[in-house]
C-alpha cells in the first residue's frame, strides 16, 4: 500500500512537471499576449489623459434692424444642455465647450433655428447670416 | 456728401411731439444681400449687390436683377419687404435699365401683401394687391426716381403688410438696377422665428428681467433666467486621484473618487449669477485625509461675491469665501473627505474594499455667487462664455497639507501649491515649460472621466480592471476612447469596485 502511494505521488508529480513545462512553451499557433502594464507604459508627451475635449464654438451674429433676443442653446446630440443663455442675435460669440472626446456634432437652437454643427479640429461654427445661392430666389 | 445707411435703418422723427415715424430702407450698402435676407427681405431672380462703377446708382453698391427677358408675372423678379406696419406718404426708390441687348419691354409694379394668420402654408401671406404700375422707355437707361403713394387702405394701419416691387420685361438680356428704397412704416419681422411677424403684444415677463416667461427658467426671479450644465443636466463627471504625489502610487485611482456637476446660472443680460457645483463623494481608499478644491483658471478672486456650502476647514478664506492668497479664484470644497463620510472601521478607507461595509455616497453642493441679488462683484461681471467649463480646474489637496496639490495632467497649480515639490521623486513638473503632474513616462496622478466611472478595488492598478486603459493612453487617446464603458471585453469586473 505504501509503495503504491509513493508511485502515485511520483506519477502525479511528473505529470504536474510536464504540465508546467508545456505551459511555458510558446504556442506556435498564437501570438503571445504582450500587454504593456500601465506602470511601464510610455505615453506621448502631448497626451492630456482626458476623456473630453475642448471645442471652440464661433457664432457670427446678424446685424438686425431691431434687437432680436432669444434663448441660445447648444447641446450635445443627446440633448444635454451645455450652453444656454439669453442672446442678442446681432452679437458675435466665441465660447469653449467641454464635450466627450467621442462627440462629433453639436446642436444649436435659437428661436426656430435648429442646426447641427459639425466639430472639426475641435472647432464648430455657425452664422446667422444665411448662405445665399444667387439665382435660387431667396 | 450723401451718407447712405449700411442697411435697414429706423429713423425717428418728430421726437418733440412724441410721434415716431419710421421707415425701412434698402440701399445695398451692406455689400452682402445675405444680411438683408437674414433680416427677412426677399429677392427673387436677383444677383449679389453690384459694386461695378458703371452699374452703381448711388453709394458703393446697388441692387441688380438677373436677366429679364421673359418676366411677365410680378412673381418672377421682385424685392419683398419684411412684415411691417405701413406708414403714410410715399414709397421712393431709384431704378434704371442696365446694359444689354435690345429689350422689348421693361416695367415696374408695386404691390402690397396683407398678413393672413390662417395661411401658414404661404408664410402667412394673403392675397396680393398691385397698386402701382410703370413702364420704362426701353431706349433710355437714365435713372428714374420713383415716388409711389401708399394706398389709403393700408396707410397707418395696425395690420401687417409686406410691400413687393416687381420688375417685368420681355426680350433682350438686360437687367434692372435699383437703389435707395424707402418704405415708410415700422419693421415687424422676427428673423429668429422664420421671419414670421414679431408679436403684436409684449410677451409676459413676470419678473421684469427682460426674458419672457416662456423662455425664463426662473420666471419669478429677476436675478436669474437660464441654466447651463457641465457635463450635462443631472449628469456627473468623475475625478479619480492618486495621493502619493510626488511619488508614484499603486495606480488604483481610488484614493479620492468624486463625481461633479456644474450648473452655471445666468441672468437676462447673459452674465453669470452663480455657479452651483455639486460633488458626489464616492470613495477614498486612503490613509490620508484628502481634500478637494477647484480653481477658476484666469478668473480673479474679486469676481466672486460669496461662497456657500463648502467646508474649507482650517484653510484660510477671504471675506468673499474664495481662498486667500490666490491669484485666481479658488474654492475649497472640503478639506477632509473623512469629515464628510465616516469610515466604516473595516479596511483603510471608504468604498474601495468589498469586505468593508458600503457607505452611501454623499452629495455636497457649493454655490459660488458672482452677482449677489443684482449687485455686481467688485471685480465686475462674467459672461457665460467667459466662465466656461474648460476653466474649472479641480484638484485634490493631500492630507490637509495645503501646498500638496494634485491636479489633472498639465493643469496649472494654484498659487498656494508648493513649487519646491515639483520635479521631486517621480514628478517631472516643470513650470517653465507648462508641464505639470506627470511622471517621466507621462503618467498622471489624476484622471477625469466626463461621465460615471467604475473605479478599481483597493491596490489594483486601473489597467487591470479597465483592460483598454493602457492602450488608450499609449495611443494618445486614439484607441479605445471609450475605455471606461462597460462593453464586452472592456473590463475585469473582479478588479472593479
Amino acid at each position: 500500500m505504501k509503495t503504491k502511494n509513493i508511485v502515485l505521488i511520483i506519477l502525479i508529480s511528473t505529470l504536474g512537471l510536464l504540465s508546467c513545462i508545456k505551459q511555458n512553451l510558446p504556442d506556435p499557433g498564437t501570438t503571445p499576449e504582450d500587454k504593456t502594464k500601465l506602470a511601464d507604459a510610455k505615453v506621448p508627451d502631448s497626451f492630456n489623459w482626458s476623456t473630453s475635449k475642448n471645442v471652440e464654438v464661433s457664432i457670427t451674429g446678424l446685424p438686425t434692424v431691431v434687437p432680436i433676443k432669444n434663448t441660445l442653446t447648444i447641446t450635445l446630440p443627446d440633448g444635454s444642455k451645455l450652453y444656454n443663455a439669453y442672446h442678442d442675435m446681432s452679437v458675435n460669440l466665441k465660447l469653449t465647450l467641454v464635450v466627450p472626446a467621442t462627440v462629433t456634432q453639436l446642436k444649436l437652437k435659437f428661436g426656430t433655428y435648429d442646426e447641427t454643427l459639425n466639430i472639426a479640429n475641435n472647432k464648430a461654427a455657425f452664422s446667422f447670416i444665411p448662405v445665399v445661392t444667387y439665382g435660387d430666389g431667396m | 456728401m450723401r451718407m447712405k445707411h449700411i442697411y435697414l435703418t429706423i429713423i425717428l422723427l418728430g421726437l418733440s411731439s412724441g410721434v415716431f415715424a419710421q421707415q425701412l430702407t434698402l440701399n445695398a450698402e451692406s455689400g452682402n444681400s445675405a444680411i438683408e435676407i437674414g433680416n427677412c427681405w426677399r429677392f427673387l431672380d436677383y444677383e449679389q449687390y453690384t459694386s461695378s462703377g458703371s452699374e452703381v446708382i448711388s453709394g458703393s453698391y446697388s441692387l441688380k436683377t438677373q436677366m429679364i427677358s421673359n418676366s411677365s408675372s410680378i412673381n418672377d423678379t421682385y424685392i419683398k419687404t419684411p412684415w411691417m406696419k405701413v406708414g403714410s406718404g410715399n414709397i421712393t426708390f431709384k431704378a434704371r435699365l442696365g446694359s444689354g441687348t435690345d429689350p422689348i419691354s421693361r416695367g415696374v409694379r408695386v404691390s402690397y401683401i396683407p398678413y393672413n394668420a390662417s395661411s401658414p402654408g404661404t408664410s402667412f401671406e394673403g392675397t396680393l394687391v398691385t397698386f402701382y404700375s410703370y413702364d420704362f422707355v426701353v431706349t433710355n437707361n437714365s435713372v428714374v426716381n420713383f415716388i409711389v403713394p401708399i394706398p389709403a387702405a393700408i396707410a397707418n394701419s395696425t395690420s401687417l403688410y409686406k410691400i413687393m416691387v416687381s420688375y417685368l420685361g420681355q426680350g433682350g438680356n438686360g437687367r434692372v438696377l435699383s437703389d435707395d428704397y424707402i418704405f415708410p412704416g415700422t419693421y415687424w419681422s422676427n428673423p429668429a422665428n422664420s421671419c414670421n411677424p414679431l408679436p403684436l403684444n409684449v410677451p409676459t415677463d413676470t419678473d421684469g428681467d427682460g426674458v419672457p416667461d416662456t423662455q425664463d427658467e426662473y420666471p419669478n426671479d429677476p436675478y436669474r433666467s437660464h441654466n447651463s450644465y457641465y457635463p450635462g443636466l443631472s449628469q456627473f463627471g468623475s475625478l479619480a486621484f492618486e495621493d502619493n504625489w510626488p511619488a508614484k502610487g499603486d495606480y488604483d485611482f481610488n484614493d479620492l473618487v468624486v463625481g461633479y456637476n456644474f450648473n452655471t446660472v445666468t441672468n437676462g443680460s447673459g452674465n453669470v449669477v452663480e455657479l452651483i457645483s455639486t460633488f458626489m463623494l464616492r470613495a477614498s481608499g486612503a490613509i490620508y485625509n484628502n481634500g478637494m478644491a477647484y480653481q477658476l483658471d484666469g478668473i480673479a478672486p474679486n469676481k466672486v461675491s460669496k461662497v456657500a456650502g463648502n467646508t474649507p476647514g482650517s484653510f484660510t478664506m477671504a471675506s468673499n469665501g474664495a481662498e486667500s492668497g490666490q491669484t485666481y479664484a479658488n474654492i475649497v470644497v472640503f478639506d477632509n473627505f473623512f469629515n464628510l463620510m465616516s469610515k466604516p472601521g473595516v479596511g483603510i478607507g471608504i468604498n474601495t474594499e468589498r469586505l468593508a461595509p458600503y457607505i452611501m455616497p454623499q452629495s455636497k453642493q457649493v454655490v459660488t455667487t458672482f452677482i449677489n441679488n443684482g449687485v455686481n462683484p467688485a471685480g465686475g461681471t462674467l459672461t457665460l462664455a467667459e466662465l466656461n467649463p474648460a476653466l474649472f480646474n479641480m484638484y485634490m489637496i493631500i492630507n490637509r497639507e495645503r501646498g500638496k496639490e494634485v491636479h489633472l495632467p498639465n493643469r496649472y497649480p494654484s498659487s498656494l501649491a508648493s513649487t519646491g515639490l515639483f520635479g521631486t521623486k517621480d514628478d517631472t513638473s516643470n513650470p517653465a515649460t507648462g508641464r505639470y503632474y506627470k511622471t517621466s513616462n507621462n503618467l498622471p496622478w489624476a484622471v477625469d472621466i466626463i461621465q460615471g466611472f467604475d473605479y478599481p478595488i483597493e491596490k489594483v492598478s486601473i489597467d487591470l480592471g479597465h483592460l483598454h486603459f493602457t492602450e488608450w493612453a499609449v495611443s494618445g487617446g486614439v484607441q479605445f476612447p471609450d475605455w471606461f464603458m462597460n462593453l464586452p471585453g472592456y473590463r475585469d469586473a473582479s478588479k472593479i469596485y
